[in-house]
């Protein structure tokens, strides 16, 4: 059996590892566009605050791989896609064959636009030395007032605030619309995080759409609106991901918001399976497409999928959840917490420092928020994969 | 055999793949962290280490919950103090 595995994030290494585990005799070959074996990037914060050396990223080294006899094709990704002929053209000009295609590729973050030295992402490894280095810069040089902006109300944006808070960086944070996870979060918890930020010297302009300035190919400001103008050294942008799916929809495999698979990872093409960030897959948990964006999600459909692939099909159902860290406060994202999806979303346990919010569809939880006071989350959980109305 | 198992608080952020892998093992607390249990038990009241007697099968269960730690907070020791998980 010779699988293709395109990506060599934690889902498409997991379930190399995995399929190793179940057939000795396989052929296993990972293509990855990054030239580094499997790192975390969930720890890519704490490398670039100093706290974790960069030999610590790293989760397999490349002995791992020849140890496992799985080719690991670096630096490699997938050009054109046969489903017919079942094969990947790729990057490095060669024809990878396959009986089963795993797609592993997660999402991209979406871009500014500007290629301006400042503006700055943090999608990866290279993405995280590049912002050490601006940050040295901005450490070190003369400018008065050392101000970072960050772009965006979501996850990514939360990580360049505590980085930049770890280093005393004066930060201003201009989201699009109201305030952070628009989608998600009410009024009263998005004020919530609102103060909390501003309590701890954070400027946040709403309803903000940016405008890069630049002094000789440098970031030197930054429209927030119209009048305002920041000063900023630096831009972390947090602003969205986007799948590339076109490389997938080409070859004639269906992809929407990701790559539509069911509940077995599998897609509506013959022996092409899709995990990670990158698949929608049919939530039997939570009763509909989701696309699941988490460590854990990533690892446990890599599983499944191994398992199934080796003959014993196994459905992903889990309950998984996103944690972030805004300044000290604690922020939890457990299931589906789509407001647009959501019958009813209740307030529970609403104070001005935490509040618990429960979405509910079809008279059932299936997703919760928590901010600050996170105690209740193994409850919540509970209730969701029990399908029960959490009150 | 003995082991020791130690979550570090500082680095755990929650994800909670420790706890799905090794639910007798690892458990959130409060904090949204993990404590470590002994074989479902918190004897002693919550901590975040532990010294666990286990089986070769049970071990094997343990690491495979530490690596899958994103931000690799879960070491695991011998009874002679040698660190299993993660390689120094």
């Amino acid at each position: 059996m010779n699988y293709l595995i395109l990506g060599g994030g934690i889902a498409g290494t997991t379930l190399a590892e995995e399929l190793r585990k179940g057939d000795g005799e396989a052929s296993i070959t990972i293509l990855e566009r990054e030239t580094h074996p499997l790192y975390s990037k969930v720890l890519l914060m704490n490398y670039v605050k100093g706290k974790v050396s960069r030999d610590k990223l790293f989760l397999k080294k490349l002995e791992w791989y020849s140890e496992n006899r799985i080719e690991l094709a670096l630096g490699v990704e997938a050009r054109e896609i046969d489903c017919k002929n079942q094969f990947v053209l790729a990057s490095d000009g060669r024809e990878y064959p396959y009986d089963k295609l795993i797609i592993a590729t997660g999402m991209q973050p979406r871009l500014a636009g500007e290629n301006i030295r400042g503006i700055a992402y943090f999608r990866n490894l290279d993405d995280a030395e590049e912002l050490k280095e601006l940050i040295a810069q901005t450490l070190a040089s003369d400018y008065f007032d050392k101000n970072c902006v960050v772009v965006g109300g979501g996850f990514i944006s939360t990580e360049f605030i505590d980085i930049f808070n770890h280093f005393n960086l004066p930060t201003s944070v201009c989201v699009r619309s109201e305030g952070f996870w628009s989608k998600v979060l009410s009024t009263e918890s998005q004020l919530i995080l609102q103060n909390h930020l501003e309590n701890a010297g954070v400027k946040i302009f709403s309803k903000s759409n940016i405008e890069f300035n630049e002094m000789n190919g440098y970031l030197d400001s930054v429209n927030v609106s119209k009048g305002v103008k920041v000063s900023a050294q630096i831009a972390g942008m947090g602003i969205g991901l986007v799948a590339e799916n076109e490389i997938f929809t080409k070859a004639g495999i269906n992809c929407k918001i990701g790559v539509v698979v069911d509940e077995y990872m599998q897609s509506e093409t013959e022996n092409v399976y899709a995990i990670g960030d990158i698949a929608e897959y049919n939530d039997i948990a939570l009763g509909r497409k989701m696309v699941s964006g988490n460590w854990l999600g990533a690892l446990m459909q890599a599983r499944s999928v191994a398992k199934t692939l080796l003959g014993e099909a196994t459905a992903y159902n889990l309950v998984t959840a996103y944690t972030t860290d805004l300044l000290g406060k604690a922020v939890v994202f457990i299931g589906d917490v789509s407001k647009e999806h959501a019958d009813d979303v209740v307030q529970l346990n609403a104070s001005k420092k935490d509040i618990i919010e429960v979405f509910q569809r079809d008279n059932k939880t299936v997703g919760a928020v928590m901010i600050g006071d996170v105690s209740r989350r193994q409850e919540i959980t509970d209730a969701i994969i029990n399908k029960k109305l959490y009150s | 055999m003995k082991i020791t198992i130690k979550v570090d608080e500082d680095l755990c952020i929650g994800a909670a793949s420790c706890v799905t892998i090794a639910p007798d093992t690892f458990s959130l607390n409060d904090e949204n962290k993990a404590d470590v249990l002994d074989h479902g038990q918190a004897e002693g009241g919550p901590s975040y280490k532990r010294i666990v007697e286990v089986t070769d099968a049970e071990l094997e269960n343990i690491i495979l919950g530490a690596q899958s730690c994103p931000t690799l907070a879960v070491s695991i020791f011998d009874e002679d103090g040698k660190k299993l998980f993660p390689e120094d």
